[in-house]
């Protein structure tokens, strides 16, 4: 091995001595025997080479010969290589990209020791829809009786909070967490020790630097968080950072002694396997735990079925997987539809060289020397493809960086691990299929049979297209389907914002607050409407139980929200009936609801006007810390019924919601939509002069918050257009090629055709139908998987099913008008044939 | 007349023996001593050389040939030397079974 290495280093000089070896060799033996001619002395260079190659294993040394017999051919025809490695870049370059964001999100490990091994609590509602959130007695229950797992811990966002301290504000986001919810995480502050008792807080590596300094005496520091004084106790590692939600701080659950008490679905619950615990023992376990906690009436909705556990990292990238994947596909079959082209351009130089081929056999050389040789000039293809397409992957993850969430998407060694993948496949496959073309035997006569194997890949590829079409319709169907929803508001012409107060006061000063504000705002010229509740409508969800004072068994998960006077109508939500809200409902006064139109009908018309709700009695879930022994709240009396509002995504119809009176609640923050013609800047003003260390963010056209709840199916929408055009555009080009490669090969048949009085319209005619016979038959092929497709895409889908007619149709239309042109162009040029050049055609 | 197949290395290693040679030394030795029976062509002696280079049998050191030009001289190394006794032996066995079957008379 070293001996050979030592020569393969010195290449040149093995060559030189066998030369000057060989020199002496001739001298001497002419000395002996007199002159030697040619013939007797033979072929001393390939005498040299084969024993110097005596060093080189035999594929090495005829890798190294095809590959540079590959390069100077690919040099040699720029167009040719210049066309497949575009076509490659593209489809490599799309499907890079995506795998890249499959890679970080669903397939990276999580930055947490033996990860694999932690779970998360999920609450199975009877509809069968699954949420990762619990009630905070259930969490105590599962901590208490989990027998399976080693840690557990509830987490709960605090949204975000002020940290006060001598030198200022400063707003973080944080989590409510328990003692084992780092145990939980595998994970233990770099300094100081995990929070262990009410009133304590660890904080980020940043936050650490930032507030304190980076010194070692900001623990046992005491500083206002929000309006409680906490205790910092230790500080996390650097780069540490929760599912990379940018938390500050992680203050102690429970505050207070109290804060798990409350009935709300609103506690996540992180937990890790024993050693000796499967997922399955543990899952199982949580059934058992369910049915239980179901008799102990801690399942406070009868709608709630059981806690389940499932693998931590599987819960959360299921939010964003599905439609990832769907789009991972389409970049995939793009890259199928790129690999036919360029197989296709592959196939037909093989074809033309088929007398080369043929000659070389003749000469002695071996089917591996020749496959060698294709082979190198596909890894060259394939290497130059994917170079670029890597580039190009690249420049898509830059250019879209600050719009996805911070996954960490990169180029890593599992996404250079896949695109090699790719490269190796599509290598072997053009060097093979390059080979079997090459070997088609040499007929006698010049006309060429047809390629079976280029026809069927242009089946396929007219097959993928089509997927390809009719998925991106049904998407920008859906979306068109979305952007027609009606919201149940009017966002136009109103701005929105939100404000948060730096600590939780009184109950009055509240209400002085959200007064006050409300009153200089109204005071803004221009702004006709102001109103203000503690979640606007696609702003997001807020469900607590409720349910029928007179019938509890229709409880189930409502949205709750506190709305000032003329709130409604400042939003454009219709009073069905009844009345809004007014100054007359105070804390003092009767406790009043407004409720959904839905919810009305759902609990209290039964098939009758929505009016019938007026007078009826709900119940609702306790909110914050008040513990009440039913989890359930007193009785509030409905007042009026207002329409329905899209709550979080306009995909989800419209849930069962209650407001109640702005001023029968206290909180710290609020949301606010001002109609008519304000600044941002006088909307901050008029904030700051009610209450100067207020903290206004979200200051935004509330159609844009519209237009941002479209984003995901919008940019899907968007992306599989464009893959579906390429996919288009390259099956066009692929049977363009096809097409007028035949037209060229059948020049002199076609011109002696025409001698002999064929119509021009019959040669177009039958070159046409054979470009569009072989596209129809890639259209039904396609047809028929969309059928095996559907139910894949039919989650992604909204008003519209996979079984939509008119989309497949006009997706059929489309590619068959397309492959009609392509078809033509060639056949016309065909028609076009100067009858005495192509007859005097060698 | 040509070497019989597999036989070179051994008659290679067999006129080392004798003493260091270079490549045509080598042919030479070969042709004289079976009496210009075997004749060694350049295009198998110096692929076979490398061979033996290149398995450590023999190693090679530049010297003055007889014209006063550069040439490789090549010794016998002790594993060579080992490999020979070893191909010596092989061979014998071989081209005993051979002539038994030969001169076996029914």
């Amino acid at each position: 091995m070293i001996a050979r290495l030592r020569v393969w280093l010195h290449w040149r000089r093995t060559q030189r001595e066998l030369q000057e070896e060989m020199a002496t060799h001739r001298s001497l033996r002419e000395a002996d025997t007199g002159p030697l001619t040619r013939r007797e002395w033979g072929n001393e260079w390939a005498m040299r080479q084969d024993a110097s190659g005596v060093w080189l294993w035999p594929w090495v040394s005829a890798l190294g010969s095809g590959l540079r017999l590959g390069a100077r051919r690919l040099r040699r025809s720029p167009g040719f290589t210049l066309a497949a490695m575009a076509t490659l870049a593209l489809g490599i370059g799309a499907t890079t990209a995506l795998f890249s964001v499959v890679s970080a999100v669903m397939l990276r490990p999580l930055p947490y020791p033996d990860a694999g091994r932690m779970v998360e609590a999920q609450l199975e509602y009877t509809s069968h829809v699954v949420q990762p959130f619990v009630t905070g007695p259930q969490f105590v229950y599962l901590r208490d009786h989990a027998r399976s797992l080693a840690a557990v811990g509830a987490y709960r966002g605090t949204g975000t909070l002020p940290l006060s301290q001598s030198g200022g504000i400063d707003w973080l986001d944080g989590l409510y967490v328990t003692d084992g919810f780092f145990r939980s995480l595998g994970t233990t502050p770099a300094l100081g020790r995990n929070v262990d008792r009410p009133r304590t807080m660890v904080i980020s590596h940043d936050v650490w630097e930032r507030d304190f300094g980076g010194s070692s005496d900001a623990l046992g520091r005491v500083v206002k968080l929000g309006n409680r004084q906490i205790t910092v106790v230790g500080v996390m590692p650097a780069g540490f950072d929760f599912q990379h939600r940018g938390i500050g701080v992680y203050a102690s659950l429970p505050l207070d002694g109290g804060g798990l008490g409350d009935t709300g679905t609103n506690t996540q619950v992180v937990g890790r396997l024993r050693p000796d615990a499967t997922l399955a023992q543990a899952s199982q376990e949580a059934r058992l735990l369910s049915q239980q906690m179901k008799r102990a009436g801690l399942m406070p909705m009868a709608s709630m079925a059981a806690i389940t556990l499932d693998g931590f990292q599987a819960v959360e990238a299921h939010t964003v997987s599905q439609r990832l994947w769907f789009l991972f596909a389409f970049a995939a079959l793009l890259l199928l539809i790129a690999v036919g082209n360029v197989a296709a351009l592959v196939l037909a130089r093989a074809l033309a060289r088929r007398e080369e081929v043929a000659l070389r056999r003749a000469l002695g050389a071996a089917r591996g020397q020749l496959f060698t040789q294709f082979l190198t000039e596909g890894i060259a293809l394939a290497t130059g493809g994917a170079l670029a397409g890597l580039g190009l992957a690249e420049l898509a993850i830059r250019a879209t960086a600050d719009r996805m969430p911070a996954w960490g998407v990169a180029l890593d060694g599992r996404v250079l691990a896949f695109v090699l993948g790719i490269t190796f496949v599509a290598s072997v496959g053009f060097g093979l299929a390059a080979l079997r073309q090459s070997e088609v035997r040499l007929m006698p006569g010049r006309f060429q049979p047809r390629s079976k194997l280029r026809d069927g890949l242009l089946v396929g590829q007219v097959a993928l297209a089509l997927l390809l079409l009719w998925g991106a319709g049904l998407l920008a169907k859906s979306l068109w389907r979305l952007e027609q929803q009606p919201l149940g508001f009017d966002p136009n012409g109103a701005t929105v914002m939100q404000t948060v107060l730096p600590t939780q006061g009184p109950p009055a000063g509240w209400q002085q607050f959200v007064e006050g504000v409300t009153a200089k705002l109204r005071a803004i010229p221009g702004v006709t409407a102001v109103a203000s509740m503690s979640l606007l409508p696609l702003e997001g969800q807020g469900n607590i139980p409720g349910e029928p004072a007179s019938a509890p068994e229709l409880g189930r998960s409502v949205e709750y929200r506190w709305a000032t006077p003329g709130s409604f109508a400042a939003l454009g939500m219709p009073l069905e009936a009844g009345r809004d809200f007014n100054t007359g409902d105070t804390a003092a006064s009767a406790r009043v609801v407004v409720v959904s139109e839905n919810l009305a009908r759902r609990w209290f018309a039964h098939g009758g006007v929505p009016a019938a709700a007026l007078g009826g009695q709900v119940r609702m879930g306790v909110i914050g810390q008040k513990v009440f022994a039913s989890g359930m709240d007193g009785p509030r009396t409905i007042v009026g019924v207002v329409g329905d509002v899209k709550v979080e995504t306009l995909d989800q119809p419209a849930r069962l919601t209650v407001y109640v009176p702005a001023a029968q609640e206290t909180n710290n923050a609020a949301w606010w939509v001002v109609r008519g013609v304000a600044s941002g800047a006088q909307l901050r003003a008029a904030v700051g002069a009610v209450n100067g260390s207020a903290r206004v963010t979200g200051v935004a056209p509330y159609t844009d918050v519209i237009a941002q709840s479209l984003e995901p199916p919008r940019v899907a929408a968007q992306l599989t257009g464009v893959f579906a055009a390429l996919a288009l555009l390259l099956s066009a080009i692929g049977l363009y090629g096809l097409l007028a490669y035949r037209v060229t090969e059948r020049t002199q048949e076609i011109g002696i055709r025409m001698a002999l009085g064929a119509e021009r319209g019959n040669i177009v005619r039958q070159i046409t139908a054979y470009g569009t016979g072989l596209a129809l038959a890639g259209i039904a092929a396609g047809g028929l998987a969309t059928l095996a497709l559907g139910r894949l895409v039919g989650s992604l889908l909204f008003g519209v099913t996979s079984g939509d007619v008119l989309t497949l149709a006009s997706a059929a239309g489309c590619m068959l008008a397309v492959a009609l042109v392509a078809s033509a162009v060639p056949a016309l040029r065909a028609a076009g044939t100067d009858v005495v050049r192509a007859l005097r055609a060698p | 007349m040509d070497i019989l197949p597999g036989t070179l290395d051994l008659l290679i290693l067999r006129a080392l023996e004798r003493g260091t040679a270079h490549g045509y030394g080598i042919a030479l030795r070969l042709k004289q001593i079976s009496e210009d029976v075997l004749e060694v062509g350049e295009s198998s002696l110096y692929p076979a050389l490398q061979r033996l280079l290149l398995r450590g049998w023999v190693s090679g050191a530049w010297g003055t040939s007889e014209n006063n030009r550069r040439a490789r001289y090549y010794t016998l190394t002790a594993r060579g030397r080992k490999q020979l006794a070893r191909e010596r032996a092989e061979y014998e066995r071989m081209a005993g079974a051979i002539a038994k079957v030969l001169q076996w008379q029914e």
